[in-house]
């Protein structure tokens, strides 16, 4: 695992990879999460997220381009010491356990309301945690080698589909876009702003990666949005107020779907949810345990079912408690500790590291 | 620090009594004492792996023969190497470890009393089997010899395919107790000199006591994983079209099958009658390969899971007849599907194991007895027995990956079975990863598809015509994301 851990990945699969977790988070917001009842004052909320965002991850990419090999974990050691790498090394292993145990959580909720099996999720939830344990086990590379064939069996799945939802589309389902006035607008850009909690996987992965990364960062936020703001335009003309009003809008649309012999492609959708989780939490596994190799550095790889336990304990705590899940997937707790993730510890190691970089230089 | 070789002594009486002690009362070891002049003399040979005739006429009717009576056991030795038997395929040892390999190799052993050294003489003469066409690789247009079980036999089936000075088979011995031979077979200048010496560590740190059959030493080439990544044959074109590729072929002495390292997940598709056809008929071929693949791994699964808890995905017509069958039948389709699977699995265990004569009757009774009297009888129903038949027959047409597939065909059913698609698709990626992941020599599985590689496509997903590959070879270290040096330098797991 160690030797495997040691070999980098190019930029592109990186952001195939980011691109396909991030997506798979938009796909599954419904309407009144992301505050309104408009799907398409979102679209324009996507657009506007997309440079915030981009403003956000400035401090990421600084710090990737001042010390290409580093991760945040090894700019917290060199701003404040080893305490510093350590504190560091603990928020973003809660950080990831929180979100992941959130969007674990979410699909378990999924399968309670939505689907007549919620009594297995608790087997689901562990199944895919178990999943995710074997992905780690494999290594980086393998990770984004599936993450960039799911995620082309994915784009082109979706491509095909969209022909055939648009004949069912009409405009005249839909509400115009300000209806409801600016403030969903600020809403929606704040709530798709929390959920970019996948930008802070670059302050670790950056290093590991070859190529490019300004242009595959870019390429990333187009995509992503781009994607999103076909899915949203779908969704507004194909369920009009109705889709606005589901909890899972996409399961209904894929309920709509059906072509020649191929209909009812919704348990294909969560097949496609598993899938892509299984990768992301693998993904965030990863993190967790070169986090944990920080406080110990001795740490042997068996202790890595640590994350896995940890992230399936809050899935299955948030899953089974909703006002809780509610809570953390609320923008007025996502959204701090996402812009703190992404944004503000980072801002400050850098900024301190920095410092000490000059001192020591004026020194010498 | 090395430990020294124990040596043959000068004194016959000496070197019979340690050989006696080594053999005890086996009745196979035959020392066989005799005087040439004034000298004391000893033929030392295993019954049964020598040919007596050219013993007692090549070997020990020249030595009596021969005009060294004035001479020293020392000198008498030599006369005899140099002169009565020059023509004789012999070798000069003095390692007493050496010789009782080479007699156990059907060598006989010539120690003359004063000597040196030991000769020992290939007088080899057991029985062998005839090189035959192999039974689990039929082939339409290529050749019909398959290797059989002697080393010497099988290397020389591949240098007369290559016939060029660059094919190189190096020997080993493996297992502390059975001494096996086996070589490496690669062609210097294609194969990576890195590659090869992690095969060597590999091999030299096995710690077997036994290698009857080379696989025994796949654990210690392929890293753990769904999918091995050492391929196995016994065609001798095979291993010449995999060795021109930069592979290692691993030729182990009283087996015919050879291992192919490093071997790539789409070589399972891949088959020594592809390029001897038009390449559109054998990338058709390919692609069948690969869709019986998916079916034979995911059909009973997915089948399971569908009827279980997405019936919605089955169109009203599909939905009734299988409703009708298995309203039927006692069993949830989860148990009929497992039972079925298991009883297929016992079926062919059964008609690989007994005798040839019984085979057919282990087919009527599985398909007419068993099976469609278990449909009568309502115990199963007929949708699920064409389901597990349909897969059992697709995993036919690529049976290098029989086993994993065995296995994970029962792995979906149960996950089918209990959490539905789900549970399929969570394994699905399971196994993705692993076809994503890399053998112990830093060559990726999956490649040239994942990682993809449009130039290695040209011998993968379909065929190339040989005008556009001749000349223009692929070498497997080559294929994308591989890192053999890096391994190198990062040293064992």
């Amino acid at each position: 695992m160690e030797k495997t851990e040691k070999r980098s990945i190019m930029v592109w699969q990186l952001f195939v990879w980011l691109f396909l977790s991030r997506i798979i988070i938009l796909f599954t917001v419904n309407a009144q999460t992301l505050g309104g009842e408009n799907l398409l004052v979102l679209a324009v909320s996507s657009v506007l997220s997309m440079g915030v965002t981009f403003l956000l991850s400035l401090p990421a990419l600084y710090l990737h381009a001042r010390w290409p090999g580093k991760t945040i974990c090894e700019v917290g050691q060199a701003a404040f010491g080893e305490a510093g790498a350590k504190a560091t090394a603990l928020f973003y292993m809660a950080f990831f356990l929180i979100a992941d145990g959130y969007y674990l959580g979410d699909l378990g909720l999924f399968l309670v309301k939505e689907t007549d099996y919620g009594s297995l999720a608790w087997l689901i939830l562990a199944l895919i945690t178990m999943a995710a344990l074997y992905c780690w086990h494999k290594g980086l590379q393998a990770m984004a080698r599936t993450a960039t064939l799911l995620a082309a069996a994915i784009v082109v799945g979706f491509v095909l589909m969209v022909p055939i939802w648009i004949p069912l589309a009409d405009p005249a389902r839909s509400l115009p876009v300000f209806y409801e006035g600016i403030r969903p607008l600020w809403l929606g850009t704040a709530a798709l702003t929390a959920r970019s909690t996948r930008f802070v996987v670059l302050l670790f992965l950056l290093p590991d990666t070859k190529g490019r990364v300004l242009r595959g960062f870019v390429w990333w936020n187009l995509g992503v949005t781009a994607a999103f703001v076909v899915y949203l335009l779908l969704l507004a003309f194909c369920l009009g107020e109705y889709g606005a009003a589901m909890s899972y809008p996409v399961y209904t649309l894929l309920q709509l779907f059906s072509y020649g012999p191929f209909a009812r492609l919704d348990a294909v959708f969560t097949g496609g949810w598993v899938m892509v989780m299984i990768l992301k939490i693998g993904l965030d596994q990863l993190i967790f345990f070169r986090c944990l190799r920080v406080w110990f550095p001795a740490v042997r790889c068996r202790w890595a079912v640590l994350g896995v336990i940890l992230t399936y304990g809050a899935a299955w705590l948030l899953y089974q408690n909703p006002v809780w899940h509610n809570q953390v997937g609320s923008t007025s707790f996502f959204l701090p500790v996402t812009v703190v993730a992404l944004t503000g510890l980072p801002l400050v190691l850098v900024a301190v590291a920095r410092w000490k970089e000059r001192s020591r230089q004026h020194e010498t | 620090m090395k430990k020294q070789e124990e040596q043959f002594a000068r004194s016959l009486p000496e070197n019979l009594v340690r050989l006696k002690n080594l053999f005890g009362d086996t009745m196979d070891y035959l020392p066989r004492t005799f005087r040439v002049g004034e000298t004391m003399a000893a033929l030392i040979t295993i019954d049964g792996l020598t040919n007596k005739q050219t013993v007692a006429q090549s070997i020990l009717q020249p030595i009596l023969a021969a005009p060294v009576l004035q001479l020293t056991g020392q000198e008498k030795l030599c006369y005899i190497r140099d002169h009565a038997l020059a023509a004789v395929e012999q070798k000069e040892i003095t390692s007493l470890q050496m010789g009782l390999e080479l007699l156990m190799a059907g060598f006989a052993l010539l120690l003359m009393d004063g000597a040196s050294f030991v000769l020992a003489f290939g007088v080899q003469g057991f029985p062998l089997r005839g090189v035959d066409e192999p039974s689990n690789e039929v082939m339409q247009r290529g050749s019909r010899e398959g290797f059989i079980e002697s080393l010497q036999m099988n290397a020389a089936m591949i240098r007369r395919r290559l016939r060029t000075p660059k094919l190189r088979f190096e020997s080993m011995t493996v297992g502390k107790e059975s001494r096996t031979q086996i070589a490496l077979c690669y062609i210097e200048g294609k194969v990576d000199s890195a590659l090869l010496q992690q095969i060597r560590k590999r091999i030299e740190k096995a710690p077997l006591d036994h290698t009857l059959a080379a696989g025994y030493l796949t654990p210690f080439l392929h890293g753990s994983g769904i999918f091995s990544g050492v391929g196995l044959t016994e065609r001798p074109d095979t291993v010449c079209g995999k060795i021109e590729e930069g592979r290692v072929a691993i030729l182990v002495n009283g087996t015919p099958n050879v291992l192919l390292v490093p071997f790539l997940f789409i070589e399972n598709f891949q088959s020594f009658d592809d390029y001897a056809i038009r390449p559109s008929f054998a990338a058709f071929a390919r692609y069948l390969k690969l869709f019986s693949f998916f079916v034979a791994m995911l059909a009973p699964g997915i089948f399971v899971s569908v009827c279980t808890f997405h019936p919605e995905l089955f169109t009203m017509t599909l939905l009734m007849k299988v409703a009708q069958a298995q309203i039927q039948t006692p069993f949830p389709i989860i148990a009929e599907t497992f039972i079925v699977q298991i009883l297929y699995e016992v079926l062919r265990e059964a008609g690989l194991r007994v005798p040839r004569s019984l085979s057919q009757t282990i087919s009527i009774v599985g398909a007419l007895v068993i099976g469609e009297t278990a449909i009568n009888a309502g115990f199963i129903s007929g949708p699920t027995l064409l389901v597990v038949a349909i897969s059992a027959v697709c995993s036919y047409t690529i049976p290098s990956l029989y086993e994993p597939l065995a296995l994970l065909r029962l792995l979906f059913i149960l996950l089918g079975g209990t959490v539905g698609l789900w549970g399929v698709f969570a394994v699905f990626v399971v196994v993705l990863v692993d076809l994503c992941g890399e053998n112990p020599f830093g060559v990726p599985l999956g490649a040239p598809l994942s990682p993809f590689s449009r130039r290695g496509l040209r011998d993968s997903l379909w065929r190339m015509s040989w005008k556009k590959m001749a000349g223009k070879p692929f070498l497997v270290q080559h294929m994308p994301g591989s890192h053999v040096k890096e391994h190198e330098e990062d040293g064992e797991n």
